[in-house]
């Protein structure tokens, strides 16, 4: 019992008694077009006990999953403590998303400027012509690399002034002071055709005459000009990816946080826990674990760090403790789908309680029971929740466990 | 007063509970007893237990969390990329091997968070066909990256670990080369650290938040357990134990070699592996890798080198080889054990349990 109190304490929730625990305003949710729910008022003030009462199938069910998240609702509002169980846009989205987004827009403009030749002329070319491999350097040739000015390479002993690329060679010389030389000179060209018409260096040396057969023809117009516009190409390229990879990724993150809004995880991490008719516990997993792995999950909704630290031999103190209340102590290292039917149920109640919520919604708790058996479960709930849990059951008639209940809620009319 | 020995049943018991114990004894006493393994069976003996590192990687996800991953070799191949790139003399960067490998294990764990958080919402089928997807992806850039990755032929070679250092005036790199028990050891202790850890994650909060997940999905994400990140992270683990086991392998290797090798088929014989041995069992795992991998890299070889000599004598060519039969005798021993063992060679507790309960 303390640690609950204790936990009302760290969640500062501070009651006042006008406005109600749960608070179900115009819900309407429909499956195939046909309303389950239509319009429903609810409210659920805290501490207190409802029973929706429904001889039909589905609409139990629908309000109880559309509480919780597991289905939208398609009008109408759901609040925990005046709030709206969705998530909201906090900084961590807004940061998150624009991580991503920067991060699509990298990746899209690493393969845009295509980052194998990248590679080539920041890290290979600079041990070819052995130059030492200093942040400085290895600045300078990205920087030559987008700039995309002429480079030196070497294939078979020959030193070759190349496009920043790799793709086009342009010279071939045996020296490497002559090749830097003519690659110096050859560059001057380019940036002078870039920078425009104004500026004219005196380049006769390196565009010669095609008509001169002696003379080897280095750089002709076409050629210079290609070059010239190489430096907006590959800006273009890389910067018209960035901004679609920026695009796409905050489009998509967008979408997926939108998705995951209203979630059932959303919900439980508000302090909503349920358990459903078919009891759903984890069958391949020990009475024990699955209360254990529910406690351990409660621990986590109610602390903020980012790396919770979990107390284990609370943990299974708590765990025995649950065991216990629903009577399950003598079972509880047989797997889960070894129970039978009633004791599945306890199980599934004992899961609920274990995530320490505020309020519990009991899907049809005496269904398929025998009256002993709805008797029983009816003192369990009594015992363990009442006057300090909100509680809502559905139940398809006034039986044991809808009786225990402050108030009684028909859904249908009829 | 008399003292109780322990009888062998009690060693019996003991050692189903603790079987990590008595298995890594043996497997490190072995190189004193089989001397063979200081030469090529040593090295053989090294990729089958670099294998079983990556399957208990690929166990984490399939196993734990029940999505069918079919891209497990890609992540080793990425991992042996990271650490060829960071070492090799050809590259400016040439850090030393442990770096390195925390370094390439790292980016590849950051790789599977990029691909695993906008996938892991899809359901199962859909997920598998991403990894395979991007098992393909990732050859195909393998090959075409050829700056970066050295395309069909590899980056190498890569220095042994432990190379430069000098104990007692004996250069440990030359060690690894020359005898492969170094090799040996190092795979030996990073298997054991691998099952450690492992282990020790399936008894743990996540490992439990795994097997929720996996059994029911809409009863998880009720009690708060986000299927998503927690499916994240077992993607994110798979990715890292895979990464450091291609670490391993193209240092034992001493080059990244083929990227085809990384492929599909490798992924699906991890895949095999695991599930003959059982899904989701830590020794089922093991065995399954030894008896597929071990099979394909230590047996084969030998059995052929011993029936070339015996057929040389009798009909001076060989006739027939036990390596064209290879895939076949591996799809007879899967329809087998999947006829017979449905739910593997040693299942997990929990897996048997699941299997009773859909049988009923």
């Amino acid at each position: 019992m303390t640690h609950r109190e204790n936990t009302k304490v760290s969640e500062g929730a501070v009651l006042s008694p006008d406005i109600p625990l749960l608070s179900i305003d115009r819900l309407t949710v429909q499956s195939g077009g046909i309303p389950l729910i239509d319009e429903l008022e609810l409210d659920v003030s805290a501490g207190s006990s409802v029973a929706i009462i429904d001889s039909g199938r589905g609409s139990k069910a629908a309000l109880l999953d559309a509480i919780c998240g597991l289905r939208s609702a398609s009008s109408g509002s759901v609040r925990l403590d005046g709030r709206r169980l969705k998530q909201g846009f906090s900084a961590k989205t807004f940061w998150g998303v624009l991580f991503t987004g920067i991060l699509v827009g990298l990746l899209c403009a690493a393969a845009a400027v295509d980052i194998d030749r990248l590679w080539l002329a920041v890290v290979k070319r600079g041990l070819v012509v052995d130059e030492p491999f200093t942040p400085a350097n290895f600045g300078r040739r990205l920087r030559s690399y987008f700039r995309a000015e002429l480079a030196i390479d070497r294939l078979a002993g020959n030193w070759r002034i190349v496009t920043a690329d790799g793709r086009e060679v342009l010279a071939v010389r045996r020296d490497l002071s002559e090749a830097r030389e003519l690659r110096n000179q050859m560059q001057a060209a380019v940036t002078a055709r870039r920078t425009g018409p104004g500026v004219v260096p005196d380049i006769t040396d390196l565009v010669g005459d095609a008509n001169e057969p002696q003379r080897e023809l280095l750089l002709d117009e076409t050629t210079l000009d290609r070059l010239a516009a190489g430096k907006r190409r590959i800006r273009f390229r890389g910067w018209s990816a960035f901004i679609c990879g920026l695009f796409l990724g905050v489009g998509m993150s967008l979408a997926i946080w939108q998705r995951g809004r209203r979630s059932p995880e959303v919900a439980a991490r508000a302090g909503v826990a349920r358990t459903f008719r078919s009891p759903r516990n984890f069958p391949a997993m020990t009475v024990f674990e699955n209360i254990l792995v529910t406690v351990e999950q409660g621990i986590y909704r109610k602390s903020s760090a980012w790396w919770p630290h979990v107390n284990k031999a609370n943990c299974i103190e708590r765990t025995e403790e649950l065991i216990r209340s629903v009577g399950l102590i003598d079972q509880s290292f047989s797997f889960a789908s070894d129970l039978t039917r009633y004791e599945q149920r306890c199980l599934g109640i004992a899961r609920g309680l274990a995530m320490d919520p505020r309020i519990l919604l009991i899907d049809e708790p005496a269904d398929g029971m025998n009256t002993q058996q709805q008797h029983a479960l009816a003192g369990i709930l009594k015992d363990v929740c009442k006057g300090v849990l909100t509680l809502v059951v559905t139940s398809a008639g006034n039986d044991p466990v809808a009786l225990i209940c402050d108030r009684t809620v028909h859904l249908s009319p009829h | 007063m008399k003292i109780q020995w322990p009888s062998l049943s009690h060693f019996v018991k003991w050692s189903k509970k603790n079987w990590e114990i008595p298995v890594f004894t043996m497997l490190a006493l072995a190189p004193w007893f089989y001397p063979a393994l200081a030469g090529g069976l040593g090295g053989q003996m090294t990729s089958v237990l670099i294998i079983c590192i990556a399957a208990l990687g690929l166990n984490v996800m399939v196993g734990f969390t029940g999505f069918l991953h079919l891209g497990i070799a890609s992540f080793f191949g990425l991992g042996g990329l990271f650490l060829a790139i960071l070492t090799v003399p050809m590259n400016p960067l040439e850090i030393g091997f442990l770096p390195a490998v925390f370094v390439s294990v790292g980016l590849t764990a950051a790789i599977g968070t990029l691909l695993g958080s906008p996938t892991l919402r899809l359901r199962g089928e859909y997920l598998a066909i991403v990894t395979l997807g991007f098992g393909e992806v990732v050859r195909v850039l393998f090959l075409n990256l050829e700056n970066v990755t050295g395309g069909t032929q590899g980056l190498g070679p890569i220095p042994p670990p432990g190379s430069g250092i000098f104990v007692t005036g004996i250069d440990l790199g030359r060690e690894f080369v020359v005898d492969s028990r170094w090799f040996y050891y190092l795979s030996l202790i990073a298997l054991f650290v691998v099952v450690l850890l492992v282990r020790v994650l399936e008894k743990s909060a996540l490992g439990r938040a795994w097997i929720a997940v996996r059994e029911e999905p809409l009863a998880a994400a009720t009690i708060g357990i986000s299927a998503t990140k927690v499916r994240l992270s077992a993607f994110t683990i798979a990715a890292a134990i895979a990464g450091l086991a291609g670490c391993l392998s193209v240092a034992s290797i001493g080059t990244t070699g083929d990227p085809n090798a990384f492929g599909f088929n490798r992924s699906v014989a991890i895949l095999c592996a695991v599930i003959i041995g059982g899904l989701g069992s830590i020794p089922g795992t093991l065995v399954g890798v030894t008896i597929l991998f071990g099979f394909d890299i230590v047996v084969i070889p030998s059995v052929d080198s011993w029936m070339q000599r015996i057929q040389g004598q009798v009909f001076d060519v060989s006739l027939f080889t036990l390596g064209s039969w290879r895939l076949a005798l591996v799809g007879i021993a899967l329809i087998v054990v999947m006829r017979f063992r449905p739910i593997g060679l040693i299942p997990s507790r929990r897996f048997a349990a699941e299997f009773q309960e859909s049988k009923q």
